[in-house]
Order: C-alpha cells, then sequence, then structure tokens
C-alpha cells in the first residue's frame, strides 16, 4: 500500500527568513528557505519541523504547509499558535536558525471544477488555506472561492488578509461577536447557504469539525476535513496517529494513518465517538 | 553498497549483515516512499512490527506521549494479524533485499509456535524475533517477563515449531535478566535481542491523570541508553549468545558503544522516528571511523569491553 503518485518525502534543513508575530495572540508566521520541499508540496500537506539548535522538544511538530512564496517559489510559510513547548520554541526561531523539515507529508487536498469553494476554517485550522486558495485559482479558475473563518473572539481570526489578497472572499465568525457574525462558524455556513454546486473544504478543531459533520449530514461525505492526530514520525511508520473511520455498510470501522492517507479525510468517514479529541491529554506538565 | 568484505559487515550467530545497522520492531514500513532519505539495501536488517495472530486494534489514541530523552509510547501492538500481513506486508519487506526478521508476539505459547512455524521456514524470513517482552498489552511484561520459565516455555515452542533462527526480545523490566538469557539459551533461542522499551509514565497533575490512557507505557530513545547498554553487557556476559542492542541508539558513536559492550548488532527505533535520515548519518560516521580512525573491522570491536 505505498501511496501511488506520491513523490518520496523529503530531509531537508530549511533555513529561517523571517518569523513574526502575526498581529495577534500567539500566532507566528515563520518564513523558511527550504527549496525542496516548497518545490513539491500541495495544498493540504504538512512537514515535520524541528528548531535544530534545541534538543527538547525531542520530535518534530507536525504543521501544515499553509503558502509557497510566488515570488520566491523556494520560500514555504509556516503559520502556528503556539500552545506547548514544541510550537512555543518553534516560534523562537530567528533569522538564519536552522529548521529540520520532514516532508512534504501526508495526502492533501483534492481539488476539482466546482461553481464554487468554500474554504471552512477554525482558529488555527486556516493554516493550509492560502496555498489551497492558490491552487485553486490555477486549476478552477473563475471559479467563486469563499473563505468562513471562525474563532472565538477576533484575535484568533488569522490569515484573512493574505486570502482576500488571493482574491478569497472572506467571511468572519466569532463567538463572541467582536468581528462579523456572531456564533460559530458551522452556523455562519448555515447562514451562507450551500448549493450542489459547492465543494468543501474545512479545517479546525475536532469539535469544530464534529459539529460540521453533524451539521452537514450525508452531504458530509464530500466535504474534505484536515484532521489533527498526535504523531511521532509523520510518515506512517509508528502507527501513532490513527483515527476511526468507516466506509459505507462498514460497521465499527477501521483505524487509518492521519500521517499517510490523511490528514484530509471525507468527513462523513470519520468516526468521532472513537476518535477521542487530540487535545484530552495533550498538556504533559513537565519538560524543560 | 557495501561487498562482503566490507568493513562494516558484522554476524548475529550464523547470520552475516552487511551493517550493524537494523530497524527496530514497530518503528519502521516500507509505505512511505523512501528514495533518498534511506537506502533500505544499505540496513542490516529490517525487524518488522510485531505480528499477532489475529488482528489488533491497539490501544486509543493518543499513544506518544513525549518525555526528557524521548517518547512514551503505547500503541498496543496493532497490526493486521497473520494473514493480512502474510498477504499485503511480508511481499513488500521481502522485495527490499536485506535480511527480514519477522517480530510475532502472542498471548500464549501456542499463538507463538503457531506464527513460528508460519514464518520460520519461509525463505524470505532470516529470523523470527520474538517478542515476550511487549509492555503496552495486558498480557505483555507481566505474562511472560516476570519468570524465567514462563518466558522459556514460549521460546521451546518456537523451536518445536521450526528450526529458523529465533532471536529473543527481552524486557528490560525482567528482574535478573542473565537468568531470563540463560533461560533462553536453554530453550533454544539463536541470538537475544536487548531490550525492549522500559517501562515509564507521564502524568498531567493538574487533571490528576496519566497522560496516556493506560498509564504507564514504553520509554524509548536516548534517554535510556545508558541502562540497555548496561543490560546488554550483562546478558552478553551470560551467555554464549549473540546479542542484539535495541535502545536510544542515535549517532556512529551510540553503535561502537553497544558493539564494545557485547552487541553484535544494533535496531535503531525512536530516532528513526524522528529522523529519518538518522541510517545514513549512522552509516556515514561509521564509515569515518573506519576510514580516518582506521578502526579496521566493527566485527573486531565486539564485546572488547575491559572489565
Ligand atoms: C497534519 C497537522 C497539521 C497541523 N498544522 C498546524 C498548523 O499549520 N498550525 C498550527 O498552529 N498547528 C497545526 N497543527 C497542530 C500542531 O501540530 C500542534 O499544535 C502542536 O503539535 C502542539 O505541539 P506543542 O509541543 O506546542 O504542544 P503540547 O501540547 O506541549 O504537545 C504535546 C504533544 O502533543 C501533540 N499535540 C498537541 N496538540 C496537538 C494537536 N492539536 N494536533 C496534533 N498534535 C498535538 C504534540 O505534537 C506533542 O507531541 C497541525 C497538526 C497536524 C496533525
Ligand atoms: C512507536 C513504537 C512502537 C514499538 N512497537 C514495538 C513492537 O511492536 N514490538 C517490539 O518488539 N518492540 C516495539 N517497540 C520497541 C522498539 O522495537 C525498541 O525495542 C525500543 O524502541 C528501543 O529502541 P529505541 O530507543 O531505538 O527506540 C516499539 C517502540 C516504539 C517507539
Ligand atoms: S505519525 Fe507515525 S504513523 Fe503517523
Amino acid at each position: 500500500m505505498q501511496q501511488p503518485d506520491r513523490p518520496p518525502m523529503i530531509v531537508e534543513e530549511g533555513v529561517v527568513l523571517g518569523s513574526r508575530p502575526a498581529g495577534t495572540a500567539d500566532c507566528t508566521l515563520l518564513s523558511l528557505r527550504s527549496p525542496r520541499v516548497a518545490a513539491r508540496v500541495r495544498p493540504g500537506q504538512f512537514v515535520m519541523a524541528r528548531l535544530l539548535r534545541r534538543d527538547f522538544p525531542y520530535l518534530g511538530r507536525p504543521l501544515s504547509v499553509a503558502d509557497v512564496d510566488p515570488a520566491d517559489p523556494e520560500v514555504l510559510l509556516l503559520v502556528f499558535t503556539a500552545v506547548g513547548a514544541g510550537t512555543r520554541r518553534l516560534a523562537e526561531a530567528s533569522p538564519g536558525d536552522a529548521v529540520r523539515l520532514v516532508g512534504p507529508l501526508g495526502n492533501g487536498f483534492t481539488i476539482a471544477p466546482a461553481a464554487e469553494h468554500v474554504l471552512i476554517a477554525g482558529g488555527i485550522g486556516v493554516a493550509p488555506f492560502p496555498l489551497l486558495a492558490r491552487y485553486i485559482a490555477r486549476l478552477d479558475p473563475g471559479a467563486q472561492r469563499v473563505c468562513l473563518l471562525g474563532a472565538a473572539t477576533r484575535t484568533g481570526l488569522h490569515l484573512a488578509a493574505r486570502l482576500r489578497a488571493l482574491g478569497v472572499v472572506v467571511e468572519t465568525a466569532t463567538l463572541d461577536g467582536s468581528e462579523g457574525f456572531r456564533g460559530n462558524v458551522v452556523e455562519r455556513l448555515a447562514a451562507h447557504g450551500l448549493h450542489p454546486g459547492s465543494r468543501l473544504y474545512a479545517c479546525g478543531p475536532d469539535a469544530m469539525l464534529a459539529a460540521l459533520a453533524r451539521h452537514l449530514g450525508p452531504t458530509s461525505d464530500t466535504c474534505q476535513a484536515a484532521l489533527e492526530a498526535h504523531m511521532a514520525c509523520g510518515f506512517g511508520a509508528c502507527n501513532a496517529c490513527v483515527i476511526t473511520v468507516a466506509d459505507p455498510g462498514e460497521s465499527g470501522g477501521h483505524h487509518e494513518l492521519a500521517c499517510l492517507q490523511g490528514p484530509v479525510f471525507a468527513l462523513g468517514r470519520v468516526r468521532w465517538e472513537r476518535t477521542p479529541p487530540v487535545c484530552v491529554a495533550a498538556r504533559p506538565s513537565g519538560g524543560p | 553498497m557495501h561487498d562482503a568484505s566490507s568493513p562494516l559487515e558484522v554476524a548475529v550467530g550464523d547470520l552475516r549483515l552487511r551493517s550493524p545497522l537494523l530497524t527496530a520492531s514497530g518503528t519502521f514500513n516500507l509505505k512511505t516512499d523512501l528514495t533518498g532519505v534511506l537506502d533500505v539495501r544499505g540496513l542490516g536488517g529490517i525487524v518488522t512490527k510485531t505480528v499477532t495472530r489475529k488482528p489488533r486494534p491497539g490501544n486509543p489514541p493518543p499513544r506518544i506521549a513525549e518525555v526528557p530523552g524521548g517518547l512514551l509510547n503505547s500503541i498496543g501492538l496493532e497490526n493486521e494479524g497473520l494473514e493480512g500481513f502474510r498477504a499485503r506486508e511480508l511481499p513488500r519487506f521481502a522485495a527490499a533485499g536485506v535480511p527480514l526478521i519477522v517480530s510475532i508476539g502472542g498471548d500464549d505459547a501456542g499463538e507463538f509456535a503457531e506464527l513460528a512455524a508460519a514464518f520460520g521456514g519461509r525463505p524470505e524470513v532470516a529470523a523470527v524475533e520474538i517478542n515476550v517482552s511487549c509492555p503496552n498489552v495486558d498480557r505483555g511484561t507481566a505474562a511472560f517477563a516476570a519468570r524465567p520459565a514462563a518466558m522459556a516455555r514460549v521460546v521451546q515452542a518456537c523451536r518445536d515449531a521450526t528450526r529458523a533462527r529465533l532471536w529473543v526480545k527481552l524486557s528490560p523490566e525482567s528482574p535478573d535478566l542473565w537468568a531470563f538469557a540463560r533461560a533462553a539459551e536453554e530453550a533454544g533461542a539463536s541470538a537475544l535481542t536487548v531490550a525492549n522499551s522500559h517501562v515509564g509514565l507521564a502524568v498531567d497533575w493538574r487533571r490528576r491523570r496519566p497522560v496516556l490512557g493506560r498509564g504507564a507505557a514504553g520509554y524509548t530513545g536516548p534517554g535510556i541508553k545508558p541502562l540497555t547498554l548496561r543490560l546488554v553487557q550483562t546478558v552478553a556476559g551470560a551467555t554464549r549468545l549473540p546479542v542484539v542492542g535495541a535502545g536510544g541508539v542515535e549517532s556512529a558513536d551510540d553503535v561502537m558503544d553497544y558493539l564494545v559492550a557485547g552487541a553484535s548488532a544494533v535496531e535503531v527505533g525512536t530516532a528513526y522516528l524522528r529522523h529519518p535520515g538518522v541510517f545514513a548519518d549512522i552509516t556515514a560516521g561509521l564509515e569515518r571511523f573506519v576510514q580516518e580512525e582506521g578502526i579496521g573491522r566493527l566485527q573486531d570491536w565486539v564485546g572488547t569491553l575491559a572489565s
């Protein structure tokens, strides 16, 4: 079951060009010169990234490739929030630092012509969407691209300006009403409405994706969702990152690897009750 | 890459390996195209994920937690089972062109024997590694790693079932590991893998809960190297069997430490998960030792620790 048509993964020492806070709380934009990964990456794929001058954390962290610089196609962009030791260390990277990247990893989104492409993001789940928006524009020119971007509060809305600059119509939603629609992104989607020609892409916390699946019902089969899972390797060697999915007629479901068969899954296949949310035990208190 | 006279060549008993580096069970497969990252043909061998008679779903996620010195894992022997492995995985491993060591696990001696018979007789299988030491299943360490006699019954049953090379993977949690080593030798083992994961615990004190669902989990990575290295020394001194070291190998220096302490070869697990280029890096390091320090044949360093 070697993944068909998938180019080999690359191990590359990316060089940090710039790291800057993304304006909003705890979010970092990291640009890296990483010619080989940048040349191969497709929307929705990710890298395992680790700051080389630090011994801890031991493992890389899975991060979506947010964009490849059209002006310099050797440069890729990572966008992440600092939630724990690993992402905090990466946020400390300064120009010239080496970041070991393993990637591109995972399957990525599949793009096909549609009347409207709807990108549904919760919080930092927006990370893979700039590159996706770029590819949609290239592969389906003229199609409408909309991003429904939700967060708890306005400081959690990331990358809106970048998406707008790419010609995407961005509609925001915040739970506290501090910007845009008051409510969550699934409610925002309900307000937006869907037509048969809409193609859906989603990325965000498990709770959001599960709510989206409930809202979409049977049509959730056609929504491509990028999932998170705890990973050790990112390339299918350790079996850490299992997601329970079920195909039509299959009861109970089976495991697939988020790093290999995912991270993008048909939303309707995911069995949320058997896939515990990634954040449950994700905060060990220790570590230097 | 290495010809028969390569200084990197070693032997585990009568099995010749072109390099002392093997993959460790449960940390390697060939589902990803590794071209440019890892020259599989340069490996000394591949040890597969532990295979059980029936498919096993493993433990619920999260299955790993990072700790200083490596990681804790609680995979729980997820595998496709004998039939699935034979049909889908074995052909791919066999095509890799390096010695293949199939790791087997089970709940009782009969299950081990059935698996040993199923794999032991196949020409593409160089050896069977008997995993009597998985910490992440209900009947792992507790069942076979507590008493030498319980472990020896498993090894004996496998020996009765096949004439193949049998590597017995010991648990670092066993008391008096030398006694296990001798019992395995008497029961017909061909080599000993020292060792499986240590057992550790990470807690989330605010929630008063273990970080991983089962609580205790397998601790692997550089933090365990000194512990396992000492076990290799102990076991190598207690039996005539060749020893394969496994625990925290990350560099060419680590490999040499293990060889000198008594290992004939080493398995690399966690370091590969962290950095898939690690085999290439270690191989380059060993070649540098040979070329720049004139250390000669690696084989000649095995078990030469001054006492
Ligand atoms: C395919 C994929 C793509 C991702 N892309 C992005 C991105 O572009 N931007 C971004 O901000 N985040 C992204 N994430 C989530 C990101 O990987 C986690 O926030 C990060 O691993 C947390 O590490 P930490 O050490 O800072 O946190 P800690 O909580 O200290 O981490 C402890 C352990 O849990 C794991 N972990 C904790 N939270 C998550 C999580 N949500 N998902 C997976 N593993 C987790 C860590 O990797 C680590 O092994 C992505 C996750 C996946 C699986
Ligand atoms: C994710 C993971 C899965 C493992 N699965 C198995 C297994 O199925 N069978 C087994 O005998 N050992 C298993 N091990 C143990 C390794 O084979 C090895 O003995 C241990 O990790 C020590 O080596 P290291 O420090 O180089 O990782 C596993 C280890 C890890 C990290
Ligand atoms: S992270 Fe190792 S198999 Fe997916």
